[in-house]
């Protein structure tokens, strides 16, 4: 059984005028101690995943289906107590904006400490080691100081580790990272991608990492689910998906990135490959494959059916009727 | 890459399906939903379209002169010849109540649009020129420090007698300073906005900036606070007539009315009761048009992605 | 470098934002936004200006479109002054320059339509005087970036964030501008969008000869702009050379440091990578010396007492670092 199971979920949310289907039937596991990538472009749907499985989503306006099994248990079916008990100690989040996600009114240590004392009934002082101990293990200099600043006197960079800190004081089995490093600057980005990835071997956390950033995905996932309007339309190693990418929407993102060092070896400008179009709009029905206004291979069919996620190789799997197959059904 | 011309629709794999899991809501044409959304609006408007109907057709509403004297019918409680009754000297409370809604609407919609395009060029000025920012938001500050009731009394006072232009213009410089603040800080954070930047990259002069860019924000939160303000005015009004500053007693207006009976209000109450009653009608109906208009033009809601 | 002077030169620029404070908003002290920077962009050529946030690239961009005034320094339009200008002076230069910002959504004032978004600059530059010739000249912009003609009647929420950014183009080039300054005018695009107006920039600039400043963080979206790059750091060019020798041989231990923390979206691809230690200082009140030595793998104690001048290590790459040639 792995750590954590999404099946078949849906997020819609009601607007004055319509339904929006932000995400519609996402299925994915995470085993433990994994790391799991969720990229694509925005609204695909991957934030309000990471937030159904907080149960962070309010309801209404959204409505949550499916199932989000998490050691087993349903959360959807949870009530609000036990995700309390859950949030903070067994899954963690962290968030874009490490800014607007402390609370400016508390010192770091107060925050990672809160934790600490409501899920494992620690004292005030224990607290208060665990947080120098946890700012010392994300790298913060001088935690003994640090640990009774607020956050407004820490740098953008520094804010980020003391959001992991406090996502960590109670080593989660799951860390969900909602574009962690998207705010920060490349030279704090490599650092706290850095840390990040170390910190999973040492305290063993599966991370779910939600990111639009191909780059950040080759460099920390072992596994990557791609989104499109709120559908998985493809999931492999990261190797396999940046080798042999198997949906056209994922060729058409991994061209559409200039790399660091293409363009050097041509003396005249290279033109990137574009999407062309744009996303559809989840609130009106869409029929078929979500792509196909924007796929170069569409063919009248896909306009008509909705393609199936399929094995194309092993572990690697496409929603996409023309992309070829290697293996029969795996 | 082309499909094979055989291949038929059982060879390709379709999804399971997505079932509905929200009825999606009704398809309201968008005057429908407005009235829907914003019901207490329409409710304001509709008693204040009553009102203003009463104070246009007046004379053919009223059943008797309002000034009309009749010494031998005084102090009548309602009947059917004078249906809400007549007052010390014998007029009739029902016309001069039909006949006083004239006056709190010219000087509740007086008052509105002429604090509004004052404070509003007052708000400009300061928001856009740093040097007269702190003069004029001090002298604001001053004039709101007065309670506004009390500036009309004394600008009536400096006036020397009542006339619907000294009351519009004695309420009219108690409200400024609402406006004036209200626009200043529209402007403040208006004049921050990239597409403003944008606007000066592209040449456009300041004279341009204000009227194609902070103007035309300015207008929503400026027609809210216009109808808050015009309820205010009418309130006002009618205690300045009714402490005798304000409108000449000659005059039916709502607050000269009370004024009139308050003598007599514990023997016979009906003649304060009716006009306090239009008045709280009226001003409840402006209220409710003000809060309608606001949640309409609330970004917030308005958004609705 | 030619006699005939450059479409745009920068000289010793500086800007300082002071901090008011105290009992009369005395200035207390100032942020060193930008300190001596100097650069020349030609026509026709694409400068890009890197650097992490708070470098000063985006400051060093509203300078230069005189958005807000500089503190010294000098800045000429072909050979022309246009620093300090006063307003009625300042108009036919803006004429030649505008700007693309970075966000599509509040650059764009959302109570005007389409038509009267892009006749602005016409309107202000009096170009088109009728209502017709406005339309028509409208309509040919929308056109040259990718939009129908027809959608000059639609309000700016009816588009998406890409369609935005083409609109915002449509209006910096209604002016027939020689330079087009582009304040991370992708970074708030998605990947497949953000393709679609690097390359209609790429297309535009072919085509009318613009010269442009790319300011930007993303260095791979640099790389496919530029001709030449300035790597900025804390206010300062850290390097200013050609595309491909900052890219292929950085002289800069800052820029190497830039360059190797970009994640690469290639797996297979492991890298040496240098991690820069600590945070950028602050602006207030910058280090003595060369501005990068705090975070400096390299750094001596003659990096904490002379400031580096930007050198020429050959082939027109300048490099503002005592060692490098060690690099």
């Amino acid at each position: 059984m792995a750590l954590l199971e999404v099946r078949d979920l849906q997020i819609h949310f009601r607007t004055a005028t319509a339904v929006n289907r932000a995400v519609d039937g996402l299925s994915f596991d995470i085993e433990a101690g994994e790391a799991l990538a969720v990229v694509g472009e925005s609204g695909c749907g991957k934030s309000v995943t990471s937030m159904s499985i907080l149960g962070l989503l309010p309801t209404p306006p959204g409505k949550v289906a499916g199932q989000i099994n998490f050691r087993g248990r349903n959360l959807l079916e949870a009530s609000e107590r036990q995700m309390r008990k859950l949030r903070g100690a067994e899954i963690s989040m962290i968030f874009q904006e490490p800014m607007t996600s402390l609370n400016p009114v508390f010192t770091i240590g107060q925050q990672i400490g809160e934790s600490v004392r409501l899920h494992e009934n620690a004292s005030r002082a224990q607290a208060h080691d665990r947080a120098i101990e946890m700012l010392r293990l994300v790298g913060i200099p001088s935690p003994e100081r640090r640990v009774d600043e607020y956050p407004h006197q820490l740098s953008g960079g520094m804010r980020q580790r003391a959001m992991i800190a406090i996502a960590l004081a109670c080593n989660p089995a799951l860390l969900v990272a909602d574009e962690p490093t998207t705010a920060l600057d490349v030279t704090i980005q490599a650092q706290i991608l850095d840390l990040m990835q170390d910190l999973r071997s040492k305290v063993g956390s599966a991370v779910m990492l939600i990111t639009h950033d191909l780059g950040v995905v080759a460099e920390f996932a072992e596994r990557v689910l791609v989104m499109y309007a709120g559908r998985k339309v493809e999931e492999a190693k990261v190797g396999d998906l940046f080798r042999t990418p198997r949906h056209p929407y994922t060729q058409g993102l991994l061209n559409a990135v200039p790399k660091l060092g293409s363009s050097l070896t041509t003396a005249e400008p290279v033109r990137l490959a574009e999407i062309p179009g744009r996303v559809p709009d989840l609130s009106k029905p869409l029929s078929g494959c979500a792509f196909a206004d924007r796929c170069p291979r569409a063919q009248e069919v896909c306009r008509r059916i909705d393609p199936a996620l399929e094995a194309k190789a092993p572990g690697h799997f496409a929603a996409c009727h023309f992309s070829p197959r290697e293996v029969s059904a795996a | 890459m082309t499909a094979p011309i055989n291949q038929t629709d059982a060879e390709f794999a379709a999804a399971p399906d997505r079932p509905q899991i929200l009825t999606p809501p009704p398809q309201r044409s968008r005057r429908m939903a407005l009235l829907i959304e914003h019901p207490t609006m329409w409710i304001g408007l509709i008693l204040l379209m009553l009102v203003t109907l009463m104070g246009i057709f007046a004379p053919w509403i009223a059943t008797a002169d309002p000034s009309a004297l009749n010494p031998a019918f005084r102090v009548k409680p309602p009947s059917a010849d004078a249906w809400f009754g007549t007052d010390m000297l014998g007029r009739d409370i029902f016309s001069r109540t039909v006949y006083g809604a004239r006056v709190s609407l010219v000087v509740g919609a007086g008052v509105a649009i002429c604090a509004s395009v004052v404070g509003l060029a007052i708000g400009l000025l300061s928001g856009f020129i740093r040097w007269a920012d702190n003069i004029v938001m001090r002298i604001m500050d001053g004039l709101m420090s007065i309670p506004a009731i009390l500036l009309a009394i004394a600008l009536m006072t400096l006036m020397r007698g009542g006339s619907v232009f000294n009351v519009i213009l004695a309420i009219t410089i108690a409200e400024i300073p609402r406006v004036a603040r209200l626009t200043r800080s529209v402007v403040l954070s208006v004049r921050e906005q990239p597409y403003v930047e944008a606007g000066k990259a592209c040449g456009t002069s300041t004279l341009g900036i204000i009227r194609r860019h902070i103007m035309p924000n300015t207008m929503a939160p400026l027609t809210v606070q216009a109808t808050y303000i015009c309820a205010s005015a009418m309130i006002t009004e009618a205690i300045l007539s009714f402490i005798g500053a304000g409108m000449p007693s000659s005059v039916p207006s709502w607050g000269n009315i009370m004024a009139e009976g308050r003598a007599l209000w514990q023997v016979k109450p009906s003649i304060v009761f009716f006009p306090a009653l239009f008045l709280s009608i009226t001003v409840l109906a402006v209220n409710l048009l003000g809060d309608g208009l606001r949640d309409a033009v609330d970004p917030r809601l308005a958004k609705q992605v | 470098m030619t006699d005939a002077p450059h479409l745009i030169e920068v000289r010793n620029l500086v800007k300082r934002f002071p901090i008011r404070g105290g009992l009369f908003s005395r200035s207390v002290k100032a942020v060193h936004a930008v300190s001596d920077v100097s650069f020349h962009i030609a026509r026709g050529e694409t400068l890009s200006l890197v650097g992490e946030s708070g470098c000063g690239k985006s400051t060093v961009g509203k300078c230069l479109a005189q958005l807000i005034p500089l503190t010294e320094g000098r800045i000429t339009l072909e050979g022309k002054n246009i620093a300090g200008l006063g307003r009625a002076e300042m108009q036919p230069v803006r004429k030649r320059m505008n700007v693309v910002f970075q966000d599509p959504f509040s650059s764009l004032n959302p109570r005007m339509t389409v038509e009267e978004l892009i006749a602005e600059p016409l309107r202000s530059h009096r170009m088109a005087r009728t209502r017709t010739e406005r339309r028509t000249r409208v309509g040919d912009l929308l056109e040259k970036v990718g939009l129908p003609r027809e959608t000059m009647v639609r309000m700016p929420h009816q588009f998406s964030g890409g369609q935005r950014q083409r609109i915002c183009i449509a209006r910096a080039l209604a002016s027939e501008p020689d330079i087009i300054i582009c304040d991370e005018a992708v970074s708030a695009l998605d990947v497949s969008v953000q393709a679609q107006i690097i390359n209609l920039l790429m297309d535009l600039q072919k085509d009318l000869g613009l010269a442009l400043l790319f300011i930007s963080h993303d260095l791979a979206v640099v790389e496919h702009m530029s001709d030449r790059i300035a790597v900025m750091y804390l206010g300062r060019i850290m390097e200013i050379a050609d595309r491909d020798a900052i890219f292929r041989h950085p002289r800069h231990p800052y820029t190497k440091a830039l360059l190797s923390a970009v994640p690469l979206p290639d797996p297979s691809a492991k890298r040496d990578r240098v991690v820069l230690t600590g945070d950028v200082p602050s602006p207030i009140d910058p280090p003595s010396g060369c501005f990068f030595r705090t975070r400096c793998p390299m750094a001596t104690d003659r990096c904490a007492s002379d400031v580096p001048a930007l050198r020429d290590m050959g082939g027109g790459q300048m490099s503002a670092c005592h060692f490098a040639e060690e690099v």
